[in-house]
């Protein structure tokens, strides 16, 4: 067994380059956004950052997701609750339960040495919701994994929409998570277009990929390729599709969930 | 004294005239005022209609005449059915009036002003095709139709996203065909053209934004991730 102490300096060695990576990026973004020539597609602040949402919402979401390739298999389900406090600040929590089936991928905490047999694991996170800019989300979580996995993960989430007011807003987003279960860091970045906004129907496509390394994992890992997305505005029902080849050699991803909002 | 009888008709037939003008102006207005507009097909929740001094629990079948105000409480909506054809659905907590009704006048078109809250129109297949034949007004633009299905949200006492110094903004967001939108309040600005699948914001004085996608802060990133 690895000491924990290796484990995290693996995981270390790995989070530098990468949070490297994520800041630049977010750095390129930032002047994407500042940049653009027409003031309507400038950063927009919401305002009204500290008065209390009236009225409030609260959100759910179900997701159901599932990755597969010859090397890595796994499947997750989740619910996630949201409330706002503020138009731009909010709470939100989720379990989640994973499967993971054979081999090493970027979002599992499993060690990999341990195989050949189906690991089913539970997640519970909180954490908050940042959106201090119109079309644009930062959820930073924290929680901890029991099951086959039993120790603390952080994860980030951000999404930023460039030009919502034209007809092919482009969203940027990225995801981030480390496990300290098995020291990993993972990884995704994701780059969509509108390509098609009616009535009943907005379709997203683009291009995206994940990174992971530490732990056990020899080295940074990754894998890119397509982007569909699809948004059925009547269910409130997203399908997201990715397919590609990386390290883990063909592989796709498919996931759809149902956001269920109220108002109080 | 006596008066001579000839100053005295005329003075009586220059009093009747202006009575009978009076009262044939006075007359139409009431007719006007009065006008069917159409009536209230659905109610949830508590509504209430003000017509003049009186004000009135709206029910279904409630009749709706030209004039009238309406207003739903929270977690309430009203449908009404104009004489037109025309569907309105006033949302919660918002406030309506029927400004006029094609019919009324000749050429004029069917207006109705949204004074706060959210408004869904589901416009006449007759007057569709007809620039300037139905209008949403609020109190800094106006929504003018082609033939469509469309929401008008006025609000009031938030900041606009992107504009946060100003508090009163409109929203439009079309379903199926086009609108043309302008802020009455900057005649110089240029009006938007909306088609189905994208929305425009009006922030207080400033021209309507470019059109966007609907609703798109419902999507973010991939949901898988």
């Amino acid at each position: 067994m690895v000491p924990e102490t290796g484990n995290y300096m693996i995981g270390f060695r790995f989070v530098r380059p990468a949070a490297v990576a994520m800041g630049l990026c977010a750095a390129v973004w930032a002047s994407l956004l500042l940049d653009s020539g027409s003031a309507q597609a400038q950063i927009r602040p919401v305002g009204d950052y500290y008065q209390l949402q009236t009225p409030g919402h609260f959100g759910a979401t179900l997701l159901a997701s599932g990755f597969g390739s010859d090397q890595y298999g796994a499947t997750h389900e989740s619910v996630e609750l949201g409330q706002t406090i503020t138009r731009t600040i909010g709470v939100v929590g989720r379990i989640i339960a994973y499967q993971v089936y054979n081999g090493d991928g970027y979002d599992t905490p499993i060690d990999p040495v341990r195989s050949g047999q189906q690991f089913n694991f539970g997640r519970g996170e909180g954490g908050i919701d940042l959106r201090p800019i119109e079309g644009t989300t930062l959820r930073i979580f924290g929680g901890h994994d029991f099951g086959d996995s039993n120790a603390p993960v952080v994860d980030g989430d951000f999404s930023s929409w460039m030009g919502l007011h034209s007809t092919h807003p482009v969203n940027v987003s990225f995801t981030g998570s480390h496990y300290y279960n098995n020291g990993k860091t993972g990884g995704s970045v994701d780059f969509r277009a509108v390509a098609l906004s009616s009535a009943e129907l907005l379709f997203v496509a683009g291009a995206g990929g994940q990174i992971w390394g530490g732990g056990q994992t020899a080295g940074v890992k990754g894998e890119g390729g397509l982007d569909l997305g699809a948004l059925i505005r009547r269910w409130h029902l997203e399908v997201d599709l990715q397919g590609g080849y990386g390290v883990l050699h063909i592989y796709g991803i498919v996931g759809v969930s149902r956001h269920f909002d109220f108002t109080e | 004294m006596l008066r001579k009888p000839g100053a005295s008709a005329g003075v009586a037939m220059v009093a009747e005239l202006i009575v009978a003008f009076c009262g044939s102006v006075c007359f139409r207005n009431l007719a006007f005022a009065q006008m069917a507009a159409g009536s209230i097909t659905g109610i949830k929740g508590s509504a209430q209609l003000i017509r003049g001094v009186q004000t009135l629990t709206i029910a279904v079948g409630t009749a709706v005449e030209v004039g009238d105000k309406i207003i739903t409480a929270t977690k309430a909506e009203a449908t009404l059915r104009l004489r037109d054809g025309s569907t309105l659905t006033l949302g919660e907590s918002s406030t309506m009036t029927i400004d006029h009704i094609v019919g009324a006048a000749a050429g004029a078109p069917s207006v109705i002003g949204l004074l706060s809250g959210h408004l869904r129109s589901a416009v006449a297949t007759a007057l569709r095709g007809t620039i300037g034949s139905f209008e949403i007004h609020t109190p800094n633009a106006i929504a003018g139709v082609r033939g469509t299905k469309f929401d008008t949200a006025f609000i009031e006492g938030t900041p606009c996203p992107g504009f946060p110094k100003c508090l009163r903004y409109t929203d439009v967001g079309v379903f199926e065909g086009i609108v043309e939108v302008f802020n009455p309040t900057n005649p110089s600005a240029a009006p938007v053209t909306v088609k189905a699948g994208y929305e425009t914001t009006v922030p207080c004085e400033e021209p309507p934004s470019s059109p966007g996608p609907l609703g798109i802060e419902e999507m973010g990133g991939p949901g898988y991730h």
